[in-house]
């Protein structure tokens, strides 16, 4: 299994922390929230995009908006495949940080 | 559609426009969406500025993420053009081939020749300084109100100007026609120096091997050498430090050993020796009335220029009396090379070949687009089902420029490997160092010219393409329209007008190249060599002659001023008079030659009256003159034998008339020209031997004046080789235009055969049908060449009044040219027929053959 990068795993939580209500403006403010990212809409979207070829999360059609011409917002959904890769996220994390914390790294 | 009383606010249009058109189609609307939702979240917690500038910083802040992220689906259309091009390049092989050969020769050519003009606009730019170094040159009136720009100036210009003006850095002279016999007791040669003041070295950038160029001029007795002629005088490689003899008896200090002057520099010297040193020559080297030296200087930065040029203009009223009209300017040292003085110089050959090489590649783009139209109707079903599955208009513009592109690239890597193959024949043919380095311009300049072809040459065929109707194409049914046909014998008639144009130019030029050969001269140039000749080879001239003659091969040989290459010392006006003269007359140009009394016999000239000067008349020397049947005429005398003529304020008597002759380059039309015996200041000897045991002569002459002259080896050449030499520049015009025209017609040709063979492959059922019905092959032949004959018609008639006039307008450069006859014309158009019918001939030949059983039964 290939490893997500910092920026999609970010993402990835920021879909999994907003639930049913992650679309653009609200994983970009999550985000803001979590990390202190100011994350652009190109990037946000173009992770976005790369997350939807690699089978992480899908788009999911809102319910049509009467104001907005009939179209509907896009929410963003984790799949099975984005879940275990936060899953291996998170187990490669501990992997990598065993028997080292933040008093420990000054040490030696 | 407002649907809340509440003003809901609107984005700034530019920033929302620009994010539209950069992201991706299928999240173009939720990113606008949300960045609308956002917006107007600021609008209203903190107000509508703050709102804009976030919009706007937002944009700038998302160009990069836009751009940076693979677009899937982008790469893979682009994979799916990528395979659609590489099946149709497999399935029509020929097409492939003409398409990318074509313009891979087109390609090649315009990289090769820019590649030269890249070099051309080179000369003198590599010396640090360059932007602010600069030539003086002299204006002057002439009687008919032109300027005549001239570079030579007295010794001390080069001083006042210096005290004159405060923004000279540096200022330096240099006097390059000076010739001695120079090297080591046991070898010497006649070599061209060149004397500069101390500062030349600060501003030119020069690269010495040995020695310090801070000292390297400063003592009189010193003298810088190439690195080629050190190794020449020096072979064991010692040269500073060491002593070096020019002329008979003065050594000079070797100070300093640089490398070669590059090849894009206008100076070619191979030595330097201060100014100081032509004072024991018994030069001034102060003086104000000569005219020996070029003057360099090197201004400061910043200095404005225009003021400069004001505070100069006028310096010789101040300083010198009969320099007293000459106006002063400033030539760009970078000007130097490309520019000439008077005339425009080799910028209009940089200009015709950018031009050539243009043409060579519009042309080879018109084949592209000419094929692609054509086969139009082949890939009309894959287009058709392309646009049924839902493809846009500008989908299929942008596939058919992606496969033009894609053709232009392979093109573009079969042009390199070709024109770095050809790069060492081209740099013999221009005589330019040319090289190929694959540095960041050269990639950037490359990927530049192909993605315009690309684009240019893929525009009209996209725009054929796109417009079919797909229920149409679909079933087959498409027809080239005759929008598209005409418009493709257009290109056709526009190709064989530029081929047609440039046989024509390259026949013209060709026959006036042949005319400057063979023209007469008026003197016999065949077995005449030509030696220099410095002042030690003249003290020992006697001797020489005497010694020389010996040999019955050796008929006759003479001292003379000129070279027969170009014009000797001129004079005119008030300087020359004589008894007889109408008043109001004034002689225009003169040229004076000092030459012996054998020069009549070496050059086997004939004399109209008179006689010519003789040793049996020992006053010929002091007091008489030679004229030419121009200056006869000219000065319009009855008789002119025993009249005074003044020069200069010495008199002397008209003894003869000579019978013209071309004693410069035919460039210029003959001028009057007087012969004197009286002065020194001979520059070539030159001697008539027989026809028969030339290297015999040749390694007598040789030793001969090695025994009389200690150490000197001459440089021996033959006057007709050097006249020859006058013409390189035609004749490298001759060759290249050769070239382009062979370019021309190739791509010409290679592109109505494939036209050719692509048309009878769509009539193989009529040209069956009509046979059927009784047409004989003859018939079919004529049928099928009907199109190309009407087109090659067209481009002749279109062709031959422009080159007509090009020609005339070319030949008008040369006072003595060759007559057009309608031969050229003619020649030209049977040329360019024969070529057409040989490159589609066999297919025409074929078509009509073909059985027509068999014909109508494929499919």
């Amino acid at each position: 299994m290939k490893e997500i990068s910092k920026a999609e795993e970010m993402v990835l939580l920021a879909i999994r922390r907003l639930g049913k209500r992650a679309y653009g403006v609200s994983i970009r403010r999550q985000i803001r929230q979590d990390t202190g990212k100011d994350y652009t809409y190109g990037t946000l979207y173009g992770l976005l995009r790369q997350m939807d070829r690699k089978g992480f999360v899908h788009k999911i059609a809102g319910d049509p908006l009467p104001q907005k011409g009939g179209r509907s917002k896009t929410y963003f959904k984790l799949t099975p495949a984005g879940i275990q890769a936060l899953k291996d996220a998170i187990k490669l994390h501990k992997r990598m940080w065993k028997d080292i914390n933040e008093y420990s790294l000054d040490e030696l | 559609m407002k649907t809340t009383s509440k003003k809901i606010p609107t984005p700034p249009k530019l920033p929302s426009w620009i994010i539209n058109k950069m992201a991706w189609s299928e999240d173009r609307f939720s990113i606008q969406q949300d960045l609308h939702e956002e917006y107007a979240y600021i609008y209203e917690t903190k107000g509508g500025r703050k709102a804009d500038l976030w919009y706007w910083g937002h944009m700038i802040r998302s160009i990069i993420p836009f751009l940076k992220f693979p677009t899937y689906w982008r790469s893979a259309m682009f994979k799916n053009y990528l395979i659609t091009v590489l099946r149709n390049m497999n399935k029509y092989r020929g097409y492939a081939f003409i398409n990318i050969a074509g313009l891979a020769v087109g390609l090649a050519c315009f990289i090769l020749i820019s590649l030269w003009i890249s070099f051309e606009v080179s000369y003198d730019k590599f010396h640090e300084n360059s932007e602010n170094l600069y030539q003086v040159i002299g204006e002057n009136r002439l009687p008919n109100g032109d300027k005549h720009f001239f570079s030579t100036t007295p010794a001390a210009l080069a001083n006042a100007l210096k005290i004159e003006s405060p923004v000279i850095s540096n200022v330096s002279r240099s006097l390059d026609w000076l010739k001695f016999l120079l090297g080591t007791k046991d070898n010497r040669f006649l070599e061209q120096v060149r004397f500069v003041d101390p500062a030349f070295l600060d501003m030119f950038s020069l690269e010495f091997i040995e020695g310090n160029p801070k000292t390297a001029l400063t003592q009189p007795h010193s003298i810088i050498l190439t690195e080629n002629v050190a190794k020449k005088h020096f072979p064991d490689g010692a040269a500073l430090s060491n002593e070096i003899y020019l002329g008979s008896d003065s050594s000079f200090l070797v100070t300093g050993v640089i490398k070669e002057f590059p090849a894009n520099s206008s100076f070619r010297s191979l030595c330097l020796l201060p100014v100081t040193a032509l004072t024991d020559l018994g030069w001034d080297i102060n003086e104000w009335t000569g005219g020996n030296y070029q003057v360099y200087i090197h201004l400061k930065k910043e200095t404005d220029l225009a003021y400069f040029k004001s505070q100069i203009r006028d310096i010789y009223k101040k300083y010198a009396e009969n320099w007293a009209e000459t106006k002063l300017t400033l030539k760009p040292i970078t000007r130097v090379h490309l520019y000439d003085l008077n005339g425009r110089g080799p910028i209009v050959y940089v200009y015709i070949f950018s031009g050539l090489s243009l043409l060579v590649l519009l042309l080879a783009m018109v084949n592209f687009m000419n094929l692609s139209t054509a086969r139009a109707t082949l890939r009309a079903k894959e287009i058709g089902v392309r646009k049924t599955a839902g493809a846009y208009r500008h989908q299929l513009t942008k596939q058919i420029l992606t496969e033009s592109s894609l053709v232009t690239l392979f093109s573009g890597i079969l042009a390199v490997v070709m024109a770095y193959l050809l790069l060492p024949i081209i740099s013999q043919l221009t005589r330019a160092p040319l090289s190929f380095r694959f540095n960041g311009e050269m990639v950037l300049f490359l990927t530049g010219i192909i993605l315009f072809t690309g684009i240019i040459s893929g525009l009209y065929p996209a725009f054929i393409l796109s417009s079919m109707d797909p229920v149409r194409a679909i079933k087959g049914a498409v027809r080239p329209g005759k929008n598209s046909l005409l418009f493709r014998r257009v290109l056709i008639t526009f190709q064989f007008s530029l081929s047609i144009l440039m046989i024509i130019a390259m026949i013209g030029v060709n026959k006036q190249l042949r005319f400057l050969y063979n023209k007469d001269l008026g003197y016999n140039q065949s077995n005449v060599i030509s030696m220099g000749l410095d002042q030690e080879v003249s003290r020992n001239y006697s001797t020489l002659r005497t010694e020389l003659m010996q040999n019955p091969d050796i008929l006759a040989l003479t001292r003379s001023s000129s070279t027969m290459e170009t014009k000797s010392t001129t004079t005119g006006g008030d300087a020359v008079t004589w008894e007889g003269q109408s008043n109001d007359f004034v002689m225009p140009q003169t040229c004076l030659m000092r030459v012996d009394p054998e020069f009549i016999d070496t050059f086997q000239i004939d004399m109209l009256k008179g006689r010519f000067f003789s040793n049996e008349f020992p006053n010929d020397f002091t007091e008489s003159a030679v004229i030419n049947e121009t200056a006869l005429k000219t000065m319009d005398l009855q008789s002119p034998l025993g009249k005074r003529l003044t020069i200069w304020g010495r008199h002397f008597r008209i003894i003869g008339v000579i019978k013209d002759f071309h004693f410069y380059a035919l460039h210029n039309e003959i001028q009057p020209l007087i012969f004197l015996h009286r002065y020194a200041g001979y520059s070539q000897i030159f001697i008539r031997i027989n026809s028969q045991n030339t290297p015999d002569t040749l390694s007598f002459i040789r030793k001969k004046i090695k025994e009389i002259i200690p150490g000197y080896i001459p440089d021996l050449k033959f006057l007709d080789e050097t006249l020859n030499n006058i013409y390189i520049t035609e004749q490298k015009m001759v060759t290249a235009i050769r070239y382009f025209t062979f370019l021309a017609i190739f791509i010409s040709c290679i592109g109505l055969l494939g036209l050719a063979s692509f048309s009878i492959r769509q009539r193989t059922k009529e040209i069956a049908v009509r046979k059927i019905l009784g047409a004989t092959e003859g018939n079919i032949i004529l049928k099928l060449s009907r199109e190309i004959l009407i087109c090659l018609a067209a481009a002749n008639i279109a062709a031959c009044p422009i080159a007509y006039l090009m020609l005339q307008k070319w030949l008008q450069n040369y006072p003595y040219h060759a007559t057009l006859g309608l031969g050229i014309f003619f020649v030209a158009t049977i040329l360019t027929l024969g070529l057409a019918f040989l490159s589609v001939g066999w297919n025409v030949y074929k078509a009509s053959l073909a059985n027509p059983a068999d014909s109508l039964r494929f499919e």
